[in-house]
């Protein structure tokens, strides 16, 4: 047991033994924890803002509103309701859209990884809809669901699956063969060694690839919406922008920006709930 | 019990053959190896490397099938891998997604096909102790150091109540203090518990400290060159004279062996 306990100071001095490499290179600004954190991520906002009200100050408030006159705006437009509203009409196939990508494509992808027959024939697809440009595809959407939700949330579906189905695919083909053999040393029968070795190893992969799938369905939401659609936050930019209304153009693009940053921050924390495993203090 | 008492691991005139592509000659791994390996007993294999030391040890284990011959455990063909035999791998092959205590129960409930009974998972913990790593059950691998990798393989070999351990290099990956460390350990558990083991290493220190036999392999094609049998009583300690000398033995016929062939680039 002291043996064990040696061990484990050797790892502790090594893991300290990094923070003071690190704290070397970039001096470490003193406090810890989230404070800390609330308080670098207020000064590099509140840079951003000084450095947009300086050049607002600067130029013409036709071109670049200032930071209170959006504020303003962003006010107004919520208590009218209609921000609500754009969000409401751009959440709903936003989130349909992404969660039936990351579902389909994490099966497909595995699959996919799994049955090599499968792969012969499907892998080519996979990789000429990966290439192509999805916008490009929007009047087919068009053509085919019209100009509603169920468009955009095909086209929220199509720009985010393919990062998707790769990920899957290469996390299933790449699992360690030395894992699959200690399994098979170990007696396991293939549904055990799909089950404990195949998929949990496949998670990683198929979590970047549900990273990507966020970034890309945010976006494509707010595309689909800029080009067919006569409501939701896209529709909003592109009114207000159309109609040189900047401070009310700054609003649901602001909105956007929130919903990004709120996506990528849970799958953050979801990956990191869901690979403890990988990382070094958990 | 008889069969108990007398070989547990027996190779009978096993070749294995890798068929090459093309014009090549096909590659004679293994070539008539027969070998009785008493129960109980510790039995290194040393040679130099592509003698087909981990390829024996790999079928025993019934990971892969030879080309002619058979290996029997406890008197019984190897078709697959063997309920009463565990193996402990040189990369420890822990499963990075578990626990400790779940990498150590995998080697029960991989082999049953269902869940632990609480008896079962007393036992598994047990040997968690057993191998000093009470207080880590909750730890991932990731979080261990290579030495306590290791000790988490030797867990789950243990918890699976095996009669006949097989062991690929187990410490070769670990620096030299570890690994010193690490083979008094496994001498002192061994003398305990009385498995039968096969031990496959490059280290010929640490196949004189450990073994009752040292097999020696020679290569191209694979075949037992000369077997030293190591008698002396345990505890043994690292630095003894007669395991030096049993060292110097062994290093003379493999000294011959990679002459004759000739280190390859």
């Amino acid at each position: 047991m002291s043996r064990a306990e040696a061990d484990e100071k050797i790892v502790a001095q090594e893991e300290s033994g990094r923070t003071v490499g690190e704290s070397l290179l970039v001096a470490r600004a003193p406090g810890s924890g989230w404070v800390a954190t609330a308080r670098d991520i207020g000064l590099s906002f509140g840079l951003l803002l000084a450095v947009w009200w300086v050049v607002a100050s600067l130029t013409s408030p036709l071109f670049l509103p200032s930071p209170p006159r959006v504020a303003e705006a962003f006010v107004r437009l919520t208590q009218d309701g209609s921000l609500a509203t754009a969000l409401w009409v751009t959440l709903i196939p936003l989130f349909t859209g992404l969660i039936a990508a990351c579902l389909l494509g994490a099966l497909a992808g595995l699959l996919m990884g799994l049955v090599p027959p499968l792969d012969k024939i499907t892998g080519p697809w996979v990789y000429v809809f990966w290439s192509t440009p999805i916008v490009s595809i929007l009047p087919i959407i068009i053509l085919l669901f019209g100009v509603g939700t169920l468009a955009a949330a095909a086209f929220v579906f199509l720009s985010s699956v393919f990062p998707v189905i790769m990920n899957a695919r290469s996390g299933a083909q790449q699992t360690d063969k030395g894992m699959i053999e200690v399994a098979r040393s170990l007696g396991a029968r293939r549904r055990e060694i799909l089950l404990h070795v195949v998929l949990p190893s496949s998670v990683p992969p198929i979590l970047s690839g549900f990273r990507i799938a966020v970034g890309r369905a945010v976006v494509s939401v707010i595309v689909a919406q800029l080009f067919i659609s006569a409501e939701g936050i896209g529709y909003m930019i592109r009114f207000y922008s159309d109609t040189l209304q900047l401070d009310l153009y700054f609003a649901p693009l602001l909105l956007t920006v929130a919903i990004g940053v709120l996506l990528n921050g849970l799958a953050d924390i979801g990956e990191r709930r869901l690979v403890r495993w990988e990382l070094h203090d958990g | 019990m008889s069969q108990a008492r007398g070989v547990a691991i027996k190779f009978q005139n096993i070749h294995k053959v890798y068929s090459t592509s093309g014009s090549e000659q096909p590659l004679h791994v293994l070539d008539d190896i027969a070998l009785d390996i008493p129960a109980g007993t510790f039995c290194c294999l040393v040679g130099p490397s592509g003698c087909g030391k981990t390829t024996l040890l790999r079928l025993a284990g019934g990971l892969i099938a030879s080309s002619r011959g058979s290996a029997l455990l406890d008197g019984a063909e190897v078709t697959g891998p063997p309920r009463g035999a565990s193996m402990v791998f040189q990369d420890s092959g822990l499963f990075p997604w578990m626990t400790v205590r779940d990498n150590v129960e995998a080697g029960i409930k991989m082999r049953e096909h269902r869940r632990l009974t609480p008896t079962e998972r007393a036992f598994s913990q047990e040997q968690i102790v057993k191998v000093g790593l009470a207080g880590f059950e909750n730890f991932y691998p990731v979080q261990l150091s290579g030495g306590m990798k290791q000790r988490v393989g030797l867990a789950r070999a243990l918890a699976r109540g095996p009669q006949v351990m097989l062991m690929d290099e187990p410490f070769g990956a670990l620096d030299a203090q570890t690994r010193a460390l690490m083979q008094e350990e496994l001498q002192q558990l061994w003398t305990r518990e009385k498995i039968t083991v096969l031990f496959v290493t490059h280290d010929l220190d640490e196949a004189a400290y450990l073994a009752d036999t040292v097999v020696l392999m020679s290569r191209n094609p694979g075949r037992i060159k000369s077997v030293i049998n190591v008698d002396v009583e345990r505890p043994r300690v690292i630095g003894d004279p007669r395991l030096a000398e049993i060292r110097r033995a062994a290093w003379e016929s493999l000294r011959e062996e990679l002459q004759g062939v000739g280190e390859p680039a």
